[in-house]
């Protein structure tokens, strides 16, 4: 399997209140880890994994952000071009799933693409529940998007959260493909279709597992 | 109760207040040095080889620095001890050169200390930590996600325990500002250099956050406008000086806004942050951090060059996993020789962005190149705002 290979290249932003797990999930999905010694995340940080939808390979550059309530002044710049968002709150934190509403009414502000969407509880491995299934389920279905409860400690339905993504992402990245045929170059940076990666990429790069 | 100064443990709840006080810490909790000791005991091991803080951070064997310090150290009479001899050292007019060359490692904490707080109030620690802060849950969460690689912060009750009540008490002091992440990567290195001296450190770090060379304040207070002034500040710097770095598509937050609101904690190797922050001490953090990242952007210029959106992504996400290379020595001397920056570039500057959007810090600001009218300018700012003296 070449690990230079894609067919799509797509921005996912994962959203959510500081301390969620949202670093976390993504250590476990790309480096197959749970460290119990991370670091508060400052900014945003980047993690990139090939995913395989089907006969298709999608690679996901992942937007790791900081939770904390005054960073959305510099969050809501990542919006841009991004194709694909996980929305995180924390069982055991009740406000981290009340705020989930307020991330979802910042993206829907601040882009008018059509993005593909995920709601996601983390710390399913936690005694101490806050938030049922049930409510989830229902913002979920508020805004029409799949909704999965997850445990990164466990490793518990971590890979699911982005093959489901990874199933909306390709058909919607097929439909716009065809759209690309008739127009290629109105298409912008982010969206490229049988694209080599040249050799300049890292191997230090965090997920060279995939 | 006794002695205000003194007792902490039988404070009555205020009840004007958020939070109660329900952990009582005691006195010697606070004292410096009294982690170190319970580490001490913890550890059962070389102690000061392994915390690596105080006196046995490691400094950078330059022989120049050593012998410009050995003769300046020379001249005095008084060189008994450590504060003595920085006190007298800093009234002499090479005392800034000798820091930005680097600092014998047992001067540095004096050194900072001296650069930060002479002349200036000393604030009641005690009284802020009286009640809890409102946004004591913020704290909480970052409190074992700080340096936790590091030996001082492994344990919960000492390194851990310190950062907390530090960063409670600035959170009281400066209700306004709060707690925003970043103070915690500056804190806890403080509290490294400090040798754990928990008064001395929020002594400091309230300098750093209200001092009219410093302003951190508006770094991480909403909206965090001293973050933005800086972003627009470098890109005008990088438009004029390093006009072919290609950043399109580049997001600040990727790597500028991690250098900015963690004082390079969060991208350098601690080391070489320290050094860094040398030189921040001396500058000011107002024209100290856009020096270092011009002066940084110089020295790995050549590697940036060749960056693309994801590199930028990849290399500033801790120093273990980056590739960039750089000698800090050569970044502090870009900084200083390459980069200065007049106090009429930052006033212009604050005037121009006022026009577009006015804020209490651009308005500061715009008093930067007038010494005298901007000092008086911020302490009546600072007076007015915040619970402070």
């Amino acid at each position: 399997m070449s690990l230079g290979y894609y067919d799509w290249l797509v921005k996912v932003i994962v959203l959510g209140d500081s301390g969620v797990g949202k670093t976390n999930i993504l250590t476990q999905f790309c480096d197959s880890k749970f460290s119990q010694n991370y670091t508060a995340t400052i900014g945003v940080d980047f993690k990139i994994k090939i995913l395989n939808v089907q006969d298709k390979k999608i690679k996901l550059q992942i937007w790791d952000t900081a939770g904390q309530e005054r960073f959305r002044n510099i969050t809501q710049t990542y919006y841009k071009g991004a194709y694909g968002i996980i929305f995180v709150y924390s069982l055991i934190d009740r406000n981290s799933f009340n705020n989930v509403e307020g991330w979802i009414k910042s993206i829907l502000e601040s882009t008018t693409d059509e993005v593909c969407s995920i709601l996601v509880g983390n710390k399913l491995d936690s005694q101490d529940r806050r938030v049922q299934t049930a409510e989830g389920e229902k913002l979920a279905q508020k805004y029409n998007m799949p909704f999965i409860e997850t445990s990164a400690l466990e490793n518990k339905n971590i890979q699911d959260i982005f093959d489901r993504l990874g199933q909306n992402l390709k058909i919607r990245l097929e439909n716009e493909g065809q759209k690309v045929s008739n127009n290629i170059h109105t298409q912008s940076g982010q969206f490229k279709l049988n694209q080599e990666v040249n050799q300049t990429e890292q191997p230090t790069s965090s997920c060279n597992s995939c | 109760m006794g002695n205000n100064n003194v007792c902490l443990g039988e404070m009555q709840n205020n009840p004007t207040r958020q939070g109660s006080p329900e952990t009582k810490w005691k006195r010697e909790d606070l004292k410096s040095g009294s982690c170190v000791q319970s580490l001490m005991d913890k550890e059962n091991a070389n102690f000061f080889k392994m915390v690596q803080c105080g006196p046995a951070i490691p400094h950078y064997k330059n022989e120049h620095s050593n012998q410009r310090w050995a003769k300046a150290i020379a001249t005095l009479n008084n060189t008994d001890d450590i504060q003595t001899t920085i006190n007298l050292l800093c009234n002499k007019p090479e005392f800034e050169e000798l820091v930005l060359l680097g600092p014998p490692k047992q001067y540095r904490w004096e050194t900072w200390k001296a650069l930060l707080t002479n002349g200036q109030i000393q604030l009641s620690y005690e009284k802020y930590l009286e009640y809890k802060p409102i946004d004591e849950k913020n704290i909480l969460k970052d409190i074992d996600r700080t340096l936790v690689q590091h030996a001082l912060f492994k344990h919960e009750s000492c390194g851990q325990e310190q950062l907390k009540r530090i960063l409670f008490a600035i959170s009281n002091a400066l209700p306004g500002v709060g707690y925003c992440q970043g103070m915690n990567f500056v804190c806890a290195l403080a509290l490294i250099v400090s040798g754990c001296d928990e008064h001395k450190t929020f002594q400091c770090f309230m300098q750093m956050l209200t001092n009219e060379k410093h302003l951190l304040c508006f770094n991480f207070c909403h909206d965090m406008p001293l973050h933005f002034f800086f972003i627009k500040l470098i890109h005008y710097l990088i438009r004029r000086k390093f006009p072919k770095l290609n950043l399109k598509n580049v997001n600040d937050s990727l790597w500028l806004s991690k250098m900015i609101l963690s004082l390079f904690i969060y991208v350098f190797k601690l080391d070489d942050c320290i050094r860094c922050w040398d030189y921040l001490m001396v500058r000011g953090m107002i024209r100290g951090i856009p020096e270092l990242i011009l002066g940084f952007i110089d020295v790995t210029y050549k590697q940036l060059e060749q960056f693309k959106e994801e590199d930028y992504g990849f290399n500033f996400q801790g120093y273990e996993s980056s590739t960039i290379q750089f000698n800090v020595g050569e970044l502090i001397y870009a900084a200083k020789q390459k980069h200065n920056i007049d106090r009429q570039l930052i006033s212009r500057l604050a005037i121009q962005m006022k026009r577009n959007k006015p804020s209490q810090l651009l308005d500061l600001l715009s008093h930067f190149e007038n010494i005298q009218t901007y000092k008086k300018h911020v302490q009546f700012y600072m007076k007015t705002i915040f619970d402070l003296y």
